[in-house]
């Protein structure tokens, strides 16, 4: 099995609590998850990231367990080996594109320099269209452009798994069809898991070997 | 007659240089506590730590002299254990001036750690980056702004810094009188060319500070 999870959480929100209860296994490569807003993908996402620890359960992809309430298991988001493009994309403002998509490529204390730059890295800013915007700082690009540079960064860990929340929103059709391609190319060079998180039909058929529809914290299948 | 003494503005500066880097060392931890921990008492010892702010100087020196002091409960540890008098030394005037200036310069730091999205972390933390790097790559670049204009505030408050520091460091000309106190000393004894020179010397330092901290807080490209 490539996804394994049996997670229950629940969150408050002043005097709202919503309850996650999720199920699911499966041995497939890529899957969508599919839902209204508010119905807990999101969470769903960060609880596999580390971002968020669930109550009870178990949550195991490919052959790593990241979570086990009853083994005391929860590794740390640094130890789960993935990459997670964000919905609101967290660009470092104060990094340039080809800083912020470098910086997991540095460990230690200081972030890598403006010049710093590799073959792997220029082959993600072509392969993005970012070459010209390489030195431009997250605040003077547009949205599709700041989706892109987020994209990079994420895939450039060479993950084994990828977390994609809503990743083609703010693309053209064009670009979006073309990024499609690209993203896919790239997982099936680094022969990684992918979650995708998105609305759009064709995200769905284009990536997804399997579909999750999320309502109300419950999976509806 | 003049009698302008320039051991005064040096004494001053070293006092306030002094007491801004222990302000430094002191603050950045206990802000980043404040801004991303939560523990019971938390506003409660916000509050106590910001006191200093509208406490009158004079009664903030009589704490310290009550604490610092032969009979105090920290003076008599330091003669004790290390043979230290503090009072009437210019490093009891650092204490005085890093005591008054600490809420300057613990409030916005506090605001500034506060002001970073907790979204640039968790990114940073998934792309493999230790919570300790993270302080120092994206924390610390994106808070520096507030941090520093704290400290110049801190440093240009320090300068002035009157009523705690006579209390618990005196006025002894060339070892603890400060420029804000030779200015009073001056007027006192009727020579106002001394006081005139050091007032416009003091004040070209404190607007030249201000002016510093003003275009620092108002970049605001990051927030």
């Amino acid at each position: 099995m490539n996804f394994i999870w049996n997670v229950q959480k629940t969150l408050l929100a002043g005097q709202r609590s919503f309850q996650l209860h999720l199920e699911y296994a499966s041995s497939c490569k890529s899957v969508a998850i599919f839902g209204p807003s508010g119905a807990g993908k999101t969470t769903l996402i960060k609880m596999i990231a580390g971002l968020l620890q669930p109550d009870i359960g178990l949550i195991k992809i490919g052959s790593c367990v990241f979570f086990d309430k009853k083994q005391k298991i929860n590794l740390k988001p640094q130890q789960r080996n993935l990459a997670y493009f964000f919905q609101s994309y967290s660009l470092f403002p104060h990094l340039t594109v080809q800083q912020n998509i470098s910086f997991p490529l540095k460990k230690g204390i200081f972030n890598p320099t403006k010049k710093y730059n590799n073959l792997e890295i220029s082959l993600l800013l072509e392969r993005f269209e970012l070459v010209n915007l390489a030195h431009q700082y997250p605040h003077e690009l547009s949205g599709g452009q700041q989706q892109r540079v987020a994209l990079a960064r994420a895939l450039i860990t060479k993950p084994k798994l990828l977390l994609l929340d809503e990743p083609f929103s703010m693309l053209d059709y064009q670009l979006r069809k073309r990024l499609r391609s690209e993203v896919k190319a790239i997982q099936q060079q680094i022969n990684c898991l992918l979650l995708i998180i998105s609305h759009d039909q064709e995200d769905v058929d284009f990536f997804a070997e399997d579909v999750l529809i999320l309502e109300n914290g419950k999976l509806k299948k | 007659m003049m009698n302008f003494s320039w051991d005064a503005l040096f004494l001053s500066l070293k006092v306030a240089g002094c007491s801004v880097i222990i302000n430094l060392v002191i603050t950045v931890p206990i802000g980043f506590l404040f801004a991303r921990k939560k523990f019971i008492g938390k506003e409660f010892l916000d509050t106590i730590l910001t006191l200093p702010m509208v406490l009158p100087p004079t009664v903030l020196g009589y704490y310290l002299l009550v604490l610092l002091g032969r009979h105090g409960w920290i003076g008599q540890c330091l003669e004790k254990y290390f043979n230290i008098n503090l009072i009437f030394t210019w490093q009891a005037a650092v204490v005085a001036a890093t005591i008054v200036t600490f809420p300057l310069v613990f409030k916005p730091t506090r605001t500034a750690f506060e002001s970073v999205n907790v979204c640039y972390e968790q990114a940073a933390s998934v792309l493999g980056i230790s919570n300790f790097s993270i302080f120092f790559r994206i924390i610390l670049p994106l808070a520096w702004r507030g941090i520093f204009a704290g400290l110049l505030l801190s440093f240009a408050r320090a300068l002035g810094e009157f009523g705690a520091t006579l209390m618990v460091a005196g006025s002894i000309p060339g070892k603890t009188e400060t420029l804000s106190i030779a200015i009073y000393q001056a007027v006192q004894e009727g020579d106002n060319d001394t006081a005139s020179i050091a007032v416009i010397i003091l004040s070209i330092v404190c607007i030249a500070v201000l002016v510093v901290a003003k275009k620092l807080t108002g970049y605001k490209i990051f927030h």
